[in-house]
């Protein structure tokens, strides 16, 4: 998809200028010492551009470039890193990958206005200590926060005028994204930096140090590749079981998917963390996989039972947990975030309830509207459901209406 | 989403808290006392800890842990004491969250190996790289050795792959893994020799070992999740028929293992396992009165049957990633003779994933009990199968069949004594000892 920058509004149009202007004009003001080092480092620059972008499933693309750029920023001066990512990315986004002029520019002006003020934090740390293991490991860790906010700083101005999105809120939502695997790219700009001074051996050793580093971009991006792969055969797989429910039970496969839904929304609002909330969403659509077995007529807490057993080869035991206990009735015991699997399987039995009755699905005779389905949760707050999940379930409802059962 | 378990995150973070707090309490010793041996001890245990929760997946083998960048680092750095102490530390530290027996296997482990390495570093000297740096090569090769080769033990044992197989199946897996481990291990430790607080060392070895790995760990951890939905989808269509539970994955494993001893490699009989666990998976379509039927079918019945290997193909299609599963799914009732449908195919043109299946689907049939007649015993199983090799089934197929069915029958009866421990028993016997 060609998007001339023409196509773009006045005011994106003019930004995008003026941050590409500004770094060309930092890069001709700023001092040009070793322009061999330069030269090198937009080799390695531009060689990191031919790994290309991997559209991830969650949105956006990711490049896993993060660790190389912090080599560079410790390594080298804020000119040469300004000059070196820059024009590299710039030069790689055009030739290799084909990127549209302007998006190359702006791209490579807001990497290397970024790596160049890593790289002046990072040699402030380093020029007031003496060099040791401690000054270095500072010295990236301040390099990757300024990289973080400066690069998404820049990118939320353009995303704010572009989009109109809140200039702060995406800038702090960007910045702040996988946080504890952007610290896991601190240490190899560590090791290597180190590495060099413990060598001794001058300019040459320190640029193959670099470029030995940027290696790290293509691994990582076909370890992605494998990771978005697996990803969807899960989910194929695990739509292949809804598709056989459907059949078994139809209109469980639309169930289950609300179920997950809304499950996973007021697990949010309980604070429950990423890979459980995976859980309780795989939980959500899978609840009713029991039905499939024949003997799972015979009562409402077997087809439970039946289901746990289906779902017990996941490596993640609280999937089968919550699943069994979803029909369970609440026996007094207060969820806390602390206890996950509990609480999703909370969650889950006041959600099953409730949109159960808004389709008049089993044990319900007929479809409720949404205030009798709140009265009756209610009712059976405290009774057989657990009091704090119901109201939260109820406000969830309340401001994102369900498409239509 | 955050790609680190929140637990794993949580050790994460207090072992680099534990980290600071030794390095604030480093500067009150003297340097080589006792308070710099503890800080030490304390930053390798604590590494070590971290690394032995976060393991690389490598299936079929399970897990390797990615210890031996710390380890290895630590020996070069600060000698064999300092490291065993750490292992030790890191086992006490891991004691909170495991239970007693899974932490002390893999510390007993990782001390023995590390201990060989010790031991061999100490006697052979790679000439010209300086001490550290052979200590690392050396210990290396020795640690990797050892640990390829307790593993091969380990999965010769529990997945009765053959010996040579498993050596060979974990030097392409584990290698280069382990040559990275010790490249870690040499860069850390060269790199901070020349500092006077080194004692980061070791936890700078595990973060560096992390960050080189973490994708490949969140992706292990999908694809882990990925082949548990493959059969949790087995278990559902195994739940419509309760003569048929647990079916597929008895028919998944004993495929894999037909494959193997067929030759195959360790990724297709990954393949060949997925086939055996979808193969029926359109039976999900089938109507219980069929299928749950307690005599033979009638034709019309019988081409309801038929058309279930359609829908199975139609299933496996749908998911991406299992392309390659497509046609031993789709040929999985196919005979060798060209009798068997939907096709009729025959000879070479079913592909080998397919003629495995269908002689495990028919054994596993024979020893179940069905509605209209008893389980059969495997030997006389066996025997019905084999008289239709050549004709229905593969015949190197049921050979390998046999190999792969008779040796647990007989291993489950208690194994022979070596002849040394007769031996021993006859000498005892023969010169008792006196009594005082």
């Amino acid at each position: 998809m060609a998007e001339p920058l023409r196509s773009l509004s006045v005011p994106t149009q003019r930004y995008v200028a003026a941050v590409i202007a500004g770094a060309a004009l930092v890069a001709v003001c700023s001092p040009h010492r070793r322009p061999d080092v330069e030269v090198a480092l937009i080799l390695i620059a531009a060689a990191m551009s031919l790994v290309p972008p991997l559209a991830s499933p969650t949105g956006g693309i990711s490049i896993p470039n993060l660790a190389p750029v912090i080599v560079i920023a410790v390594c080298w001066t804020p000119s040469e890193a300004l000059i070196g990512i820059g024009v590299g990315t710039l030069i790689g986004q055009r030739h290799f990958r084909r990127s549209e002029r302007w998006r190359a520019w702006l791209n490579g002006a807001v990497l290397g206005l970024s790596a160049m003020g890593a790289s002046w934090v990072a040699h402030r740390i380093l020029a007031a200590t003496t060099v040791s293991i401690e000054s270095i490991s500072i010295a990236a860790l301040a390099a990757l926060v300024t990289l973080r906010v400066l690069n998404h700083g820049l990118l939320a101005g353009y995303l704010s005028l572009r989009f109109q999105r809140r200039f702060f809120a995406e800038w702090h939502k960007n910045a702040l994204r996988n946080w504890s695997s952007q610290l896991l790219s601190v240490p190899m700009a560590v090791v290597v930096y180190a590495l060099w001074v413990t060598l001794k051996q001058g300019v040459p050793a320190g640029l193959v140090l670099t470029a030995l580093s940027a290696l790290s971009v293509p691994l990582a991006r076909q370890e992605l590749v494998y990771y978005y792969a697996s990803k969807a055969t899960l989910a194929a797989t695990v739509d292949a079981v809804m598709v056989a429910l459907d059949g078994a039970v139809p209109g469980s496969r639309n169930h289950g998917e609300r179920v997950s839904a809304l499950a996973v929304n007021v697990g949010q609002r309980f604070g429950i963390r990423e890979h459980r909330l995976l859980a309780l969403g795989l939980a959500g659509r899978l609840h009713d996989v029991g039905i499939l077995a024949p003997a799972s007529t015979a009562s409402l807490s077997a087809h439970a039972a039946l289901g746990a057993r289906m779902l017990a080869p996941f490596p993640d035991p609280t999937v089968a947990e919550m699943v069994r206990s979803h029909h369970d009735p609440w026996r007094g015991r207060r969820a806390t975030a602390t206890a996950d699997a509990a609480l999703g399987g909370h969650i889950l039995t006041a959600v099953e309830v409730y949109d159960s009755a808004r389709a008049g699905l089993a044990p319900f005779a007929h479809a409720h509207s949404a205030e009798e389905t709140a009265a009756l949760l209610r009712a059976r707050a405290g009774a057989d459901l657990d009091p704090t999940v119901v109201p939260v379930v109820l406000e969830v409802v309340r401001r994102t209406p369900p498409a239509a059962p | 989403m955050s790609p680190l378990g929140s637990g794993a995150l949580l050790r994460f973070l207090g072992a680099a808290t534990a980290c600071l707090v030794a390095i604030v309490a480093v500067p009150l010793s003297a340097p080589g006392g006792t308070g710099r041996l503890i800080a030490t001890v304390l930053v390798t245990a604590l590494s070590v800890a971290a690394l032995e929760e976060m393991p690389i997946m490598l299936p079929p083998a399970g897990t390797l842990p990615m210890t031996a960048s710390v380890t290895l680092t630590t020996l070069a750095l600060f000698g064999w004491a300092t490291v065993s102490m750490g292992i030790v530390g890191a086992a006490a530290i891991r004691l909170l969250a495991r239970p007693v027996g899974h932490v002390a296997s893999r510390a007993v482990l990782e001390l023995l190996l590390v201990t060989a390495a010790a031991g061999a570093s100490a006697v052979v000297l790679v000439p010209s790289v300086g001490r550290t740096a052979s200590i690392v090569i050396v210990g290396t090769l020795v640690y990797g050795l050892g640990r390829t080769v307790l593993a091969a033990e380990q999965l010769h044992r529990r997945d009765s792959l053959g010996r040579v197989r498993a050596l060979s199946f974990l030097g392409h897996a584990t290698g280069l893994h382990l040559l990275v481990f010790g490249g870690v291990a040499g860069v850390v430790a060269l790199g901070t020799l020349v500092f006077p607080l080194r004692l980061w060392a070791p936890g700078i070895a595990a973060v560096f070992t992390l960050q080189l790995y973490l994708p490949r760990i969140v992706r292990g951890r999908e694809d882990e999740h990925a082949v548990a939905a493959t059969a949790v989808l087995a278990n559902a269509v195994d739940a419509k028929d309760p003569y048929t539970a647990d079916h597929s994955a008895d028919v998944a494993a004993l495929c894999r293992r037909l494959a193997r001893h067929l030759g195959q490699t360790e990724a297709r009989a990954h393949r060949i396992y997925l086939a055996g666990l979808l193969h029926d998976v359109g039976k999900i379509a089938v109507p219980d009165n069929i299928l749950l039927k307690p005599a033979p079918l009638t034709s019309e019945e019988r081409l309801v049957m038929v058309r279930h290997v359609e829908d199975s193909v139609q299933v496996v299609q749908s998911i991406p990633g299992l392309s390659d599963v497509v046609p031993m799914v789709a040929a999985s009732h196919e005979h060798l003779d060209g009798s068997g449908y939907p096709r009729g195919l025959r000879g070479d043109e079913i592909v080998l994933g397919a003629r495995i299946n269908l002689v495990v689907d028919a054994y596993s049939a024979l020893t179940t009990n069905r509605p209209y007649r008893a389980a059969r015993s495997p030997e006389a199983a066996l025997a019905e199968i084999e008289t239709h090799a050549g004709t229905e089934f593969d015949p190197q197929v049921v050979a390998a069949l046999r190999l792969a069915v008779a040796p647990p029958a007989a291993s489950d009866a208690r194994r022979p004594r070596p002849r040394w421990v007769a031996l021993l028993r006859g000498l005892r016997a023969a010169y008792p000892r006196p009594r005082r």
